[in-house]
Formats: C-alpha cells, sequence, structure tokens
C-alpha cells in the first residue's frame, strides 16, 4: 500500500517545501510506512480521538520533512516524531480545554470521542479507566502513556518528557493515586 | 493497597493497549501543510459580560462631547470659511479676502446716553457724493437691515456700527470694544468722538457682519468696511474708525 498521498505530488500542487528533495519524500515516507501506527496509538491514547490523532501524526511527519536537511542524524528520527507527536498532543488537548471552558461543554466521555466503533470494542471496565485516563492532567497522563502502554524506564521517560526522574516518580505516583480516587468516586 | 495499586496499573496499561490495538491502518502520508482548523471556523462572536458598561460609558462621553459641540456651535450669524482675525480691522494684519454678503435683520443698538465731549469737525470738502441713499457701486453695496437703518459688525468683530436716517435720529454711530471708543457723526459729516467703557453699547444679537471690500448705508450715510477699518462718511466726509483710532476722512 502506498501511504504517499502521490497525487499531491504528481500534480505540482503542493511544491516540496524549500530545503526538501526527493530523497527526504522518500526517508520520511519510508519512516511514516513503519512508524505512523504506532504514533496514532499514542496519539490516540493521549487524546481519546482517532481523527486528532491521525491530525497530530501527519503533523508529526510533515515537520520531520521539513527538518529533515537539519537533522543531523537520522537515527533519531523516531525520537523526533515521537517528541512531536507529544507536543502534538499537548498542543490540542490545550485547545480543546480552551474550546470546552469557550463553549461551557460538559465533562467528556470516551463515548463522545468520535470513536464509536474502536469504544464498541472495549469493555465498560476498560472504558471507565480510559475515561479517568483522560481527566488527568496532561502531564500524569503522558506519564502513565510512557511508564505503562510505551514501557518506557523511568530514565527513558524522563527524557522523553524533558523532566527528572525524580518528577517521573512523582508524577506517575500522582498520576494513579488520581487514577484509583476518581474510579473510587465514580463507584459511589 | 499496593496490590490494588499494582492491579491499577496493570488495568490501565491493558486500557490502553486495547484501546491503541483498534488503530490498525493509517492514512496516506500528506506532505504539505495541513489547513488549520482555525482558519477554516473562525471563533464565534460573542458578546463579553464586560462589553455592556464599556459600551454605556463610551455611549455616554460621545453624548455629552456631542452636546459640548452643538453647544459651541454660533448660530444666527454666517461667516465665510476664511474669517480674519481680531487683529484685523487696523489693528493688525488682514488675512482673510472679501467674503459674502450675509444680512440678517437684528435689533438695534443703543447709542450710548452719556459721551464725552470731545468734537472735532472732519474739514469741509466740497461734496462730491450724492446726498441721496442710491450707492453708486452697486457690486460691493449692502443694504442695511431697514429703509431707514441698520447695524453691522466688521469681520474681526471689534467694530461695531449704527446707522439711522431717520428725520430727528438721522446718524451714524461706530465703536471700537478695544480700544473703547466710539464716535457719533450727524448727516453734515461731523462727528464726535467719545473714549471710555462708558461710550460703549452691547451689538444686538445677530448683528449681520460688513465684509472687507464692501459697503452700506441709508440717506446720506455710508460706510465701506475694509482690511484697515470702517470708514464711514456723510456729505462727503466722515471719519475711519480702527483699533488704532479715529481719523477724518478725507484726510
Amino acid at each position: 500500500m502506498d501511504l504517499v498521498d502521490t497525487r499531491t505530488n504528481a500534480s505540482g500542487a503542493d511544491p516540496q517545501p524549500p530545503g526538501c528533495d526527493a530523497d527526504a519524500t522518500q526517508s520520511v515516507t519510508a519512516l511514516y510506512d513503519a512508524h505512523a501506527v504506532p504514533m496514532i496509538r499514542i496519539a490516540l491514547v493521549m487524546l481519546g480521538d482517532r481523527a486528532a490523532a491521525e491530525d497530530v501524526v501527519q503533523d508529526a511527519f510533515f515537520a520531520l520533512y521539513r527538518r529533515w536537511s537539519k537533522l543531523t542524524d537520522p537515527v533519531n528520527a523516531v525520537a523526533y516524531v515521537r517528541s512531536a507527536v507529544f507536543n502534538g498532543c499537548r498542543d490540542t488537548l490545550r485547545r480543546q480545554a480552551r474550546r470546552d471552558r469557550r463553549d461551557h461543554a460538559t465533562a467528556w466521555s470516551w463515548q463522545d470521542a468520535g470513536s464509536a466503533e474502536a469504544v464498541a470494542l472495549i469493555g465498560e471496565d476498560r472504558r471507565r479507566i480510559l475515561a479517568a485516563v483522560r481527566r488527568l492532567p496532561d502531564r500524569q497522563r503522558e506519564a502513565l502513556v510512557c511508564r505503562y502502554y510505551l514501557e518506557m524506564s523511568e530514565e527513558e521517560t524522563a527524557r522523553a518528557m524533558n523532566i527528572s526522574r525524580g518528577t517521573v516518580k512523582s508524577t506517575t505516583s500522582r498520576a494513579v493515586a488520581a487514577l484509583g480516587r476518581i474510579l473510587g468516586e465514580e463507584q459511589c | 493497597m499496593l496490590e490494588n495499586e499494582t492491579n491499577l496499573t496493570e488495568e490501565t496499561a491493558a486500557a490502553m493497549r486495547e484501546l491503541a490495538r483498534t488503530v490498525t491502518y493509517a492514512p496516506p502520508l500528506r506532505l504539505a501543510p495541513r489547513p488549520q482548523e482555525r482558519a477554516l471556523r473562525p471563533a464565534p462572536r460573542r458578546w463579553h459580560w464586560w462589553a455592556a458598561p464599556l459600551t454605556a460609558m463610551a455611549a455616554v462621553i460621545v453624548l455629552a462631547v456631542s452636546l459640548v459641540v452643538i453647544r459651541d456651535i454660533p448660530n444666527g450669524r454666517t461667516a465665510p470659511p476664511g474669517r480674519p482675525s481680531p487683529a484685523a480691522d487696523g489693528g493688525g494684519q488682514a488675512s482673510a479676502s472679501p467674503g459674502g454678503t450675509a444680512v440678517s435683520i437684528a435689533p438695534a443698538v443703543a447709542h450710548p446716553t452719556a459721551s464725552t465731549p470731545g468734537t472735532t469737525t472732519a474739514p469741509a470738502t466740497t461734496p462730491t457724493a450724492s446726498t441721496g441713499a442710491t450707492p453708486t457701486s452697486s457690486d460691493t453695496f449692502v443694504p442695511m437691515q431697514t429703509a431707514t437703518g441698520g447695524e453691522f459688525l466688521s469681520p474681526s468683530g471689534n467694530i461695531e456700527c449704527q446707522i439711522d436716517s431717520q428725520a430727528g435720529l438721522a446718524g451714524a454711530y461706530c465703536q471700537t470694544t478695544a480700544p473703547a471708543r466710539s464716535v457719533t457723526m450727524n448727516a453734515a459729516g461731523r462727528y464726535t468722538v467719545c473714549t471710555g467703557q462708558q461710550c460703549l453699547a452691547n451689538a444686538g444679537d445677530g448683528t449681520p457682519t460688513l465684509f472687507y471690500g464692501t459697503e452700506t448705508g441709508v440717506g446720506p450715510f455710508r460706510c465701506e468696511s475694509a482690511a484697515t477699518g470702517v470708514t464711514c462718511t456723510a456729505d462727503g466726509r466722515g471719519f475711519l474708525i480702527s483699533a488704532s483710532g479715529i481719523t477724518p476722512v478725507p484726510a
């Protein structure tokens, strides 16, 4: 399956950004083929919205494409994309929070996430857990995703989140405690 | 508690993995900037809670300014845009060109009743002008308010004159506000000067302006407005009044 939208490139409607050449197109496309699905999964866990997750990943790979010539070591490209995905998720969550405040939206729920088909496949208990994760502060949620979904070590999580190892431990601990509290409140 | 926490983290990880497994493919990569959501869907205009008092305050300010401006607009006197400065009429350099001929009926100014005698007689000359009421230069002549007389102001507003041709009251009266000085002339061109505040009278509301280069008069009296002052004559002689003083005409 060709994952590159060749129509736009062939027609010349979207010329390549300055500094991007055929090599960059080929390399980034290959990386996308290999890592797009895992990246979308991370973004989906963070955001709970499939369409938003795909947008974030598209933006991350496009950013990589634009910076390809400045990338000193292409081996770091995956780490760069993952970092861009986390940043994109934070931006999206911030925009979403502003929009929710502006529109006086009620509490978000997984049922409203626009991923109805996917959510339907998940059991009730796990949907409750995911909804509780969604209510955590962004940094706590990010720490949980890194530690328990991506199974990163505390050191790796600290590097990914650009925080100290001690902060990773405390943030994760607070996240788990908050999660238990939220789930406990729901049972009452 | 520890067991519960471990279970919770395991359940959380399992829930995340289960959600992640729902993603089985990625859409085609598009190496072009994604249109910004904000550009496609601009934020709706909203009425903020603080806008109401601010708007009300702005409306009150606008209303107050409007009232002040309206109050300051003079009414009843139609002067051309190039109105000369008060320094004109012989008191300084005149800058305005002759304007229109706006004349309106206005209450007459009372003559000063007390005057300090300072009688001066203009030099007797052979009258050359007609003693009738018909002016000789119709292009610049402005009729007075009534057939028997009227009043006018110089463009600077410093000189005010009144002419009356009624039998027994016939005379021309002019004054300068600064300096306070007035002159009264009879039909023979003989005039008397009065100096001091007691010599002045207030001009009536709506007194018209006699612009530079124009003249007016009734009966034997004729007054001409110029940047150098107002010259009034009767029977071929009279006076020139300006901020600089009152001098006989012809000199």
